[in-house]
Formats: C-alpha cells, structure tokens, sequence
C-alpha cells in the first residue's frame, strides 16, 4: 500500500516536472526553436546544428537570435512580419525583447532581418547592409545551411563589437572576403597599369633626351623688346547655357534599415529584400 | 677666280682667327694681329698675280661640261695648287699645303654679306660640347662613345637670310568659362561664351633662315637662338681657318619659312594674351606684314660629324652661345632592361602598397 503510495506520489512528481520543465526553458529561451523551417530547406542534421548554434549564441549574449523560413508574408513588409513573428512565438531576453531574427519567406524569396531591444545598438543601417553582404551571396545561391550558419556568425561577432562598445556603423565596417578579394583584384590591375605607365613615362623621356633636333616653328627669341602693342582687346559675353543632371540617387537592393515600432509597440529595426 | 689666303706678316705662315681672342693668330710665331688692321691688307692680297708660265708638257683630260657644272677651280696663292670645289664654297683650306683660303668672289659684289658672327667658341670647346652631349644619357649605346670615331670636325660660317617685320594683327577666338554648384536634386553646369578679340602690332628682328641647301634646315634652326645685336660687319678676315658656303637658296625662297615662323609666333604672342578661361579657341587670325627687311649674314656653326654601324650621325654646335645638338642612337637592348626593370619595381612596390592598404580596410 505505502509503496502505491510512494509510486503514486512519483508518478505525480514526474508529470510536474514534466509540466514545469518546458515551461522553465520557454521563460529562458522562448517558447519555440530558434530555428523555425516550415519549408523544409535544411536536413534535420544542418537544423540541429543550426539550432545548437542560434542557442549557444543566444545564452551567451543573452540575445535571442532567430532563424524563420515561412511560405508567403502577408501584407506587411518582411522586416515588419519578422519582429511580429518574433514577438508572436515569444522570443526576446527581458523587458525590450532582445533580440533579432532572419526571416525568409519563399513565396517570392523576400527576406526581411529585425533586431529589438539591444539589437537596435548592434545592428546600425550600416551594419545590417555589411550583415547582409556575410549571408546574401549563400542564400540567393540556394546554399541555406551556409547561409544561415553565416548569419549566425555574423550576429555573433556583431553583438561582441556592441558589447565592447563599438557597434558596426559607417565608417568601421569591414569588407567581406567577396569585396576583398574584389578589391585585390582591383588592385593588381591598378598597380599593373600604373607600373606599364610608369615604365612608359621615365623611358620615353630618356629616350627624348637622344633626339634634340627639331624645327623651331615659332620666332619668339627675335621679337623685338617691348615692340608687341595692343590697340584693341574686347572680352564680349555672348551667352550663357546651364546644363542640369539629376544627383544619383542612393540604390538600396534592400529597404528599411532605419527604426520602426512592431506590432505590440516595441521598438526595432530592420529592413527587407530579395534574395 | 679671286682666292684670298691670310699670311703672317712676320713668318709667312697661314694665320686663322681666334675665337678666343677675336684677333688673327700665327700658329707658328704667335705673332697676333688685328682683324681691322688686316682689313687693310685684303686690297693688296686681293691683287691678280700674273700667270707663271710652266709648261709641263701635259695635256690633261679637260672637263667635260657635265662635269663643270657646279665646280670652281682656284689656285692656291701659298703653294700654287689647284683647289677645286663645289660652286657655293666661300672658304676652306688647301688640300696641299693646308693653308686657309678664301673665295673673295664669292662674296663680292651684290653675294656679300651684310653682316658676320665671327665664331665665339674654339674647336676644342666643340669637343667638350659632344662629351658633354653624349653624358647622362641612360640609353644611348655605351660602344657608340667608346667605338665611334669623328669623321669630320669644321666650323663652317653657314649663309642665313635674316627678316625683318613689323606685324599688324587681328585675332578672334571663342572661349568659354565654367561653373558647377549643386543642389539636393541636381548638378548644374555653367556655360558662358565668350568672343575675344584682339588688335595689336608686334616687331620681329632678324629672323633667320638657313640660305644654303646644303645644312639640314631642322639642324640649323635647333641651334637657335644666334644673338644678332652682335653681329659683326662682314670681313672676309673672319673667314680664315673656317669654311664657308655663299647661299644657294636666295631671299625669295627663304620669305616662306620666314613668314610662317613669324606669323605663328604672332598667334602664339597674342593668344597669351587671353587669360581667365577655360577654354579659348581661335576662330580668326589676320597677320599682316610690313615693312619687311632682309640681310644676308654668315653665322657660325661647328659641324660634328661620325659613323656608326654605316650610318651617319650628325651634329651642330652654335659657334656663337655653344648651343649643341645631334640626335644619338637608341641602345634597344638597354631600353627593353631599364622597361622591364622600371615596370617590375614599380609594378612590386604598388602591389606591396596596394595589398597593405586592402589588408587594414
């Protein structure tokens, strides 16, 4: 009897701690993966590994950071049904919601990125246009795995330079591996040209120095001094034409990047785009 | 044929002007004379001798009249020998005993020259000058200094016809002057044009225009400019020692080239005239000339001449300011060395900087 007793009294331990366990974990990390593929995209290997990642990075900032594929947005912008999205599954550290999330919506492969509370420090206009350079190339080539695993890193590294007090903003953004090599590329072509040039330039002038006859078609060493005289100078104005271009304007691939306020009056930022 | 040599009173022996001292030299008793003085000499030396009759018994060939033509034959008044030469040379030296001659009637009559720059820097400076031509001249082949021997080295008094002219002149151009600014929504452009004119006089003096065929035109007008305020009048006593050709290319011929380095000296001269713009093009010029004036002068020049893998280089030196000139030869294996060399240290020091500046972006 006592020991139906104890055996009841475990089973009913079991089912509230069973009760209790997810609800402890919901209040540290939130209510649901931080990765949320209603598509399919990534194998069950790359979504745990994904997943492991988004969390270890998470607990360590204490910044909830998000991965959402869905099939189609609403009416809203994608940085806009992001945050929602981000508040509606009950992500985000303390009162601001820490925290950002990447949303891809595949219906027409629209992306939007949104970052709450802490997330507006670490992630400038500037800086989310440098995040996007990490991870757009992987995605707009279909490797999502890569993708977002770069967009982790990406966050990550962002949220370590917030910390330390220096947040990515114009002026200390620095290039991708892409652009580098680009650049370097540019550089090597750059340095080759100036070099032919200069190579050109010092040899003709040498060579210039072996040729030192040549006809003088001017007399100016036998005008006679003082004799040039001038009895008529007019300076007429005739017309005046003033031609317009329109200034180039800013070509963004993507909108947003400035602060908005979601759905429930939170404060973020964020911007959309294709990919 | 009148023929004039110049003999130390003293020695006998053949006396040459010294540019150094601008007076008659004997080389042999270092007796120094006066070129006015000698002036005076030149009607007694200018005297026909009579005829000595030495009959050798030998009937030459004569000239056929192909030949002829072209061709002056005098006798040497020193040594008796026959110097024949092309129908424009004025002075030379024997070809037997050395001794410098002068073709009086070559510059007699209406052939004699206005004026004279007597030469002003000696054969040795000449010497120095082509040293001095072939130095820092990282391309010119190191065996063309070390191997090429000097053909020739002769001051030659050369035949200038120098112009006179008083320009009036018309210029018309159009220019115009621009101006950007911006506002948030565009750049704007400004574009004001402008008709410029210009009237005035302008005098040139003494142009000169090489009168003989023989020199090559672009060879003598790179030795310019000659300072002809201090020209001499002509003496045929400046003549001794050097050679000299009366011209073959008269005044008329020579007006053209004249005329066009004076009327581009004009447009030149009154398009400096028009500042403060940013761009200004000629759309008239009207260049009149007037009161044009011409003189015939000798001016010195030293002719430097050499040989080199059979082709022949040729030099000039002002003998009146030493300006020197004469194209060299292009060692095409240095050049294509330094080329290389140049473009791959420049091409490694702009890659090294390049790639650090990539690196810390």
């Amino acid at each position: 009897m006592k020991m139906k007793r104890n055996l009841a009294i475990l089973v009913a331990v079991a089912f509230l701690t069973s009760l209790w366990l997810p609800l402890s974990i919901a209040a540290v990390a939130g209510t649901a993966p931080r990765f949320i593929d209603r598509q399919g995209l990534l194998s069950a290997e790359q979504a745990a590994a994904l997943t492991a990642r988004l969390d270890e990075i998470s607990q360590r900032h204490h910044f909830d950071t998000v991965v959402a594929v869905v099939p189609a947005l609403d009416h809203r912008e994608a940085h806009l049904f992001a945050a929602d999205f981000f508040e509606q599954n009950g992500f985000g550290y303390g009162q601001d919601l820490d925290g950002a999330i990447l949303l891809l919506a595949t219906e027409n492969r629209d992306f939007g990125f949104a970052a709450l509370g802490s997330g507006i420090y670490a992630f400038s206009p500037a800086g989310q246009a440098y995040l996007d350079r990490l991870f757009l190339p992987d995605l707009k080539a279909n490797r999502y795995f890569e993708a977002f695993m770069a967009y982790a890193d990406g966050v990550d590294d962002f949220l370590a330079k917030a910390e330390a007090g220096q947040p990515y903003i114009a002026g200390n953004i620095p290039l991708t591996a892409a652009q580098r090599a680009s650049y370097r590329l540019y550089a090597i072509i750059i340095s080759l040209v100036l070099a032919l040039a200069a190579a050109l330039i010092v040899t003709g002038v040498w060579r210039g120095k072996l040729r030192s006859v040549r006809r003088d078609n001017l007399a100016h060493a036998y005008i006679r001094e003082n004799s040039m005289v001038l009895t008529g100078q007019h300076d007429i104005f005739l017309y005046r034409q003033v031609h317009r271009v329109r200034r180039a304007e800013q070509n963004h691939s993507s909108s947003g990047g400035d602060s908005f306020t979601s759905s429930s009056g939170h404060s973020a930022t964020g911007h959309s785009g294709k990919y | 044929m009148s023929l004039q040599t110049f003999k130390c009173p003293q020695c006998g022996g053949a006396i040459q002007f010294d540019p150094g001292t601008q007076e008659m030299v004997c080389p042999y008793c270092d007796s120094v004379m006066d070129v006015q003085a000698l002036q005076a000499m030149d009607a007694d030396l200018a005297r026909d001798l009579a005829p000595e009759g030495m009959a050798w018994g030998y009937e030459g060939e004569a000239w056929d009249e192909s030949e002829q033509h072209g061709l002056m034959v005098y006798a040497c008044r020193s040594c008796g020998g026959e110097i024949v030469s092309g129908e424009t040379l004025g002075a030379a030296a024997c070809p037997f005993c050395g001794n410098p001659v002068v073709m009086t009637s070559q510059f007699s009559g209406s052939l004699r020259p206005d004026a004279i720059i007597p030469f002003q820097v000696s054969k040795a400076e000449a010497l120095q000058a082509l040293q001095k031509h072939y130095m820092g001249k990282r391309l010119l082949p190191k065996v063309f200094q070390d191997s090429n021997h000097l053909e020739e080295v002769k001051g030659v008094y050369v035949p200038f016809w120098l112009f006179d002219a008083e320009v009036d002149a018309e210029m018309e151009y159009s220019a115009t002057q621009i101006r950007h600014w911006s506002d948030s929504n565009y750049n704007y452009t400004e574009t004001s044009t402008f008709r410029i004119v210009r009237q005035g006089a302008i005098g040139f003096s003494q142009v000169p225009v090489d009168g003989s065929n023989a020199m090559d035109d672009a060879l003598m007008e790179s030795i310019e400019p000659f300072h002809l305020e201090s020209a001499e009048d002509f003496r045929t006593a400046y003549l001794a020692g050097y050679a000299a050709n009366k011209y073959d290319v008269d005044a008329q011929q020579s007006i053209e080239r004249a005329n066009e380095r004076i009327r581009r000296s004009t447009e030149s001269a009154f398009a400096s005239t028009v500042a403060g713009y940013a761009t200004v093009t000629p759309q008239r010029a009207h260049v009149r000339l007037k009161n044009g004036g011409v003189r015939y002068a000798l001016l010195p020049v030293w002719l430097l001449s050499t040989r080199w893998q059979g082709k022949p280089f040729s030099f000039a030196m002002n003998g009146q300011t030493g300006k020197f000139v004469g194209d060299l030869p292009l060692d095409k294996a240095a050049f294509r060395k330094w080329f290389a060399g140049i473009f791959g240290v420049a091409a490694a020091a702009l890659l090294a900087v390049s790639m650090i500046i990539v690196h810390i972006m």
